[in-house]
């Protein structure tokens, strides 16, 4: 079997209105064994999204049960920020955030709160680096 | 010029509703003369579809020509996706895709008109074979 890379990049878009959620599931097809860490990740915003107490979004990366970071405009949250199109957001990671080959995915979910600007309108970027196979 | 990479990771978003079928066309961009193959794939449902004799998705994974394989909610001949559960698709033949001539289709139809969506991500791993 060929080496797996180093590095995998993951990319998905997202596209929700403001009264819209949806849980993202994605991951990449990995040998059994294998074992990533999800090193970055963040969303490049094709719509803006002013931060606001009301009417934001949330975007939590998580593997289904342990949460890895999170981005959200709301303002009564601690680290909120403001996403701009075209202008790349990071998202704080912590912990371990490993994905597993065979048993692990990634989910990605997507809250909004309010009526009016708080879309997900983007493409949501993941890089996972290889930590043992 | 970097040598390209021996796995290309590649991740497609399925998108159909219940009675809308599509052909979604993807591929990597590759060196003239490279020859990768699709090692294995995978599709993630976000939506899930009970398998159905009369209500069901059929993805079929081609080259436009040539069938690499299927997945499919028809309960003779597949099972039910469970959004956030992996289900791989088994592949057969050479499966090889060709640097300027070659793209992956993905054709998903549908069957009845009540529950079959198609929501998910299809990932793929293709391996080096040629340069």
């Amino acid at each position: 079997m060929a080496a797996y890379p180093e590095v995998i990049h993951l990319e998905i878009r997202l596209n929700d209105g403001a009264t819209t959620d949806e849980d993202y599931y994605f991951a990449p097809v990995l040998p059994t064994g294998a074992v990533y860490k999800v090193q970055s990740a963040g969303i490049l915003p094709m719509t803006s999204v002013t931060a606001n107490a009301t009417n934001n979004r949330v975007l939590t990366l998580s593997d289904g049960t342990t949460t890895f970071g999170t981005i959200t405009t709301d303002t009564d949250t601690a680290g909120y920020v403001s996403l701009t199109a075209g202008t790349y957001a990071a998202m704080t990671l912590s912990g371990a955030r490993e994905i597993k080959g065979g048993t692990s995915v990634l989910k990605l979910a997507s809250v909004h709160g309010g009526t009016t600007t708080g879309v997900a309108d983007g493409m949501f970027v993941v890089e996972l680096v290889k930590m043992g196979a | 010029m970097a040598a390209y990479p021996e796995v290309i990771h590649l991740s497609v978003r399925i998108n159909d509703a219940l009675t809308v079928d599509e052909d979604y066309y993807c591929g990597a961009v590759q060196p003239s003369g490279a020859v990768y193959h699709i090692q294995s794939a995978s599709f993630l449902p976000m939506t899930t579809v009970t398998a159905d004799a009369a209500d069901y998705r059929t993805l079929t994974i081609s080259d436009g020509t040539t069938t690499f394989g299927t997945l499919t909610t028809e309960s003779t001949a597949g099972a039910t996706w469970t959004a956030g559960t992996p289900s791989a698709v088994t592949l057969s033949g050479k499966c090889e895709i060709k640097s300027g001539t070659s793209v992956i289709k993905i054709a998903s139809a549908h069957a009845g008109s009540t529950g079959a969506v198609a929501d998910g991500h299809l990932a793929f791993v293709l391996v080096k074979r040629g340069a």
